[in-house]
């Protein structure tokens, strides 16, 4: 599969643990300033692969194969502290639980302080002042106080715009965001996610979003990718992915995408396959409705089905 | 302020014990002087110290002097109690002081080691040491270290006079088995800090390491480490008395093991309270630490 260069380039990545793959060989490229959603049900390895990026991958797991490319960088080759310089200061990472992903027992402001004086000499009262500014930038009112709280004293979705923030303050080039506003309820998600894309706007940086969430991907994302079971099934132009879906899984997820009253509609029928199996086929195929006889013996390679456009299926 | 009626049932206990032991204070006193013991001197002797008046009558006078600071005379020595431990006390404390900083300034770092270089070579070198030190008995380790570096190198005195020179072996095996216990508790409380998403936040935005450690997770392990500190304040007393008598160290332990075998009743009492005193501070001490340490005890204290 060609690849373009663009700022990050994820080729053939492989992650696993001691007993099974979680990550089975993934590629895609993200360009400058790009917005790419990751979609897929929760336990497909969206979050793994997020994570692989940062080589900062939870105990057991590692990277087994491929390569990662940051603005030519051979990530995987980094020594450990030319790794750390880049995190946080050119590629940043925004975590689903914002509560969880603070120290309790430390103000806002110090986490700043820490972040900033981690990638430069910057005096504390330029460093606060800095912090400040790009709160308020995120329409947080009163940002002095912010600074001076600890996370428990603030809200959920506070927290998360803490650690959007956070994230944000070294004006890194590249954003990983695990579904950055799943903890958040609807009207609150709404208004962080139209902050972040405020703040990317100002700063130019490309985003690699991962969400269960194909709304939130379907109002962000520029470049939607589909993942399943470890593998990318189908990947593409926004308007063609969740226009003229490739692949049945996609169409299912589409399908099971609430309405706007929040009511559920029609989930995917069955559910995700654990980590440990096996498919000698599509690993879709016990759960698909339109499978045909060739879906349980070979397992379908990408394809491409438009413009850009591209789906791992049999019928495509 | 729970700690005064916890104080107060102590002194009842206190009194009631020794109210109740089968051997007679004014017999005691008698021999102790050295007056001959018959059925009349026996009789002046319990009208006079008041031994014939009803329990709560006996009790109240003795925590009304209590209150005073009198905790009445030693039989055997004739000179008050309070004298007699104010004496003491200070070796008592200094002992357990620089057990307890021994303590800290060991097992801190050595812990800290053994968690970030978790199942690498010093973690088990670590926790061989620390199975090993804290299986020892206090008395044990006094008697290894008297033999070696008292009677084969000759680098310390076999008995102990009171001088700092004298107050390191004591103070070793003080604070071995604490040592052992301590690091291999710091090793867990930092292990189970660094397991916690915040850490994994903090590195993914490239926060130097050193930061991690020393600014979050030690700091936050702190909470853990002043309570266990606090809770072992009440081993350590107990435990100098042991190592006093080894050491012949000139502290309460020692004084108070020798009124026991004189059944010397006030000494005895005396020691109990102050000891209880000591441990019921020190308690109310770690809980007020505690709350400066955490954040969210902290405010919520302030908002109330």
């Amino acid at each position: 599969m060609p690849m373009t260069q663009g700022l990050l380039t994820i080729d053939d990545i492989r992650v696993s643990s001691a007993r099974h793959e979680i990550v089975k060989g993934v590629s895609l490229s993200i360009g400058q300033g790009e917005i790419y959603g990751l979609a897929g049900e929760s336990g497909c390895g969206k979050s793994t692969l997020l994570k692989s990026v940062t080589r900062l991958l939870p105990p057991g797991l590692r990277v087994v194969g491929g390569g990662l490319a940051f603005d030519g960088i051979d990530l995987l080759a980094l020594p450990p502290e030319g790794m750390r310089r880049l995190r946080g200061r050119r590629l940043t990472f925004v975590s689903q639980n914002a509560v969880e992903a603070l120290n309790d027992s430390r103000t806002v402001g110090a986490h700043f302080l820490e972040t900033m004086r981690s990638h430069g000499r910057i005096g504390r009262k330029e460093a606060l002042r800095q912090a400040a500014e790009l709160m308020a930038s995120l329409d947080l009112s009163d940002p002095g106080r912010i600074l001076a709280s600890y996370p428990f004293e603030l809200s959920g979705g506070m927290n998360q715009r803490v650690l959007i923030a956070l994230a944000m303050v070294m004006k890194p080039d590249l954003i990983l965001a695990d579904e950055p506003t799943s903890a958040l309820d609807a009207a609150v998600q709404a208004q962080v996610v139209a902050e972040m894309m405020g703040l990317r706007e100002r700063y130019r940086a490309a985003i690699l979003i991962v969400s269960h969430n194909l709304g939130v991907l379907a109002h962000m994302a520029e470049t939607i990718g589909v993942m399943y079971a470890g593998l990318l099934v189908e990947r593409g132009p926004k308007g063609l992915v969740l226009g003229l879906p490739g692949h049945p899984y996609t169409r299912a997820l589409i399908a099971a995408v609430p309405d706007l009253d929040g009511n559920m509609r029609d989930s995917v029928q069955g559910s995700p396959p654990s980590p440990g199996e096996v498919f000698p086929g599509c690993p879709f195929a016990p759960r698909c409705p339109e499978a045909l006889a060739a879906c349980a013996g070979t397992p379908p390679a990408l394809r491409q089905v438009g413009d850009g456009h591209w789906a791992a299926c049999h019928a495509a | 302020m729970q700690l005064i009626p916890i104080l107060i049932g102590i002194t009842v206990i206190n009194f009631g014990i020794m109210y109740l032991s089968p051997s007679d204070p004014a017999e005691r006193q008698l021999v102790l002087r050295g007056i001959m013991v018959s059925p009349e001197t026996l009789e002046a002797m319990r009208a006079d110290m008041g031994l014939d008046r009803p329990f709560w009558v006996q009790y109240g006078r003795w925590s009304l002097n209590l209150l005073k600071g009198d905790l009445g005379v030693s039989f055997a020595s004739g000179r008050p109690v309070m004298l007699e431990i104010w004496e003491c006390l200070p070796y008592t404390v200094s002992l357990a002081l620089a057990a307890v900083i021994m303590t800290m300034v060991v097992s801190i770092p050595l812990g800290l080691l053994a968690a970030v270089r978790q199942n690498g070579v010093w973690d088990y070198l670590i926790r061989v040491a620390t199975f090993v030190g804290g299986t020892m008995p206090g008395f044990l380790v006094g008697l290894l270290l008297i033999y070696v570096f008292a009677l084969r190198l000759r680098w310390q005195p076999v008995i102990s006079d009171g001088s700092l020179r004298s107050m390191i072996l004591p103070t070793i095996t003080l604070a071995l088995a604490m040592t052992c216990k301590y690091i291999r508790q710091i090793r867990a409380a930092i292990l189970e800090e660094l397991d916690k998403e915040y850490v994994w936040g903090a590195r993914a935005r490239g926060v130097k390491e050193r930061y991690v450690i020393y600014r979050n997770v030690l700091k936050n392990s702190m909470l853990t480490i002043v309570t266990l500190l606090g809770l072992s304040v009440g081993y350590l007393l107990g435990g100098t008395a042991i190592v006093e008598i080894i050491f012949t160290w000139p502290g309460m332990g020692k004084r108070v093991m020798e009124a026991i075998n004189m059944r010397d009743y006030p000494v005895v009492q005396g020691y109990v309270i102050w000891m209880a005193i000591i441990f019921v501070s020190v308690n109310l001490l770690t809980d007020l630490s505690y709350r400066l340490l955490n954040p969210r005890i902290r405010l919520s204290d302030e908002v109330a």
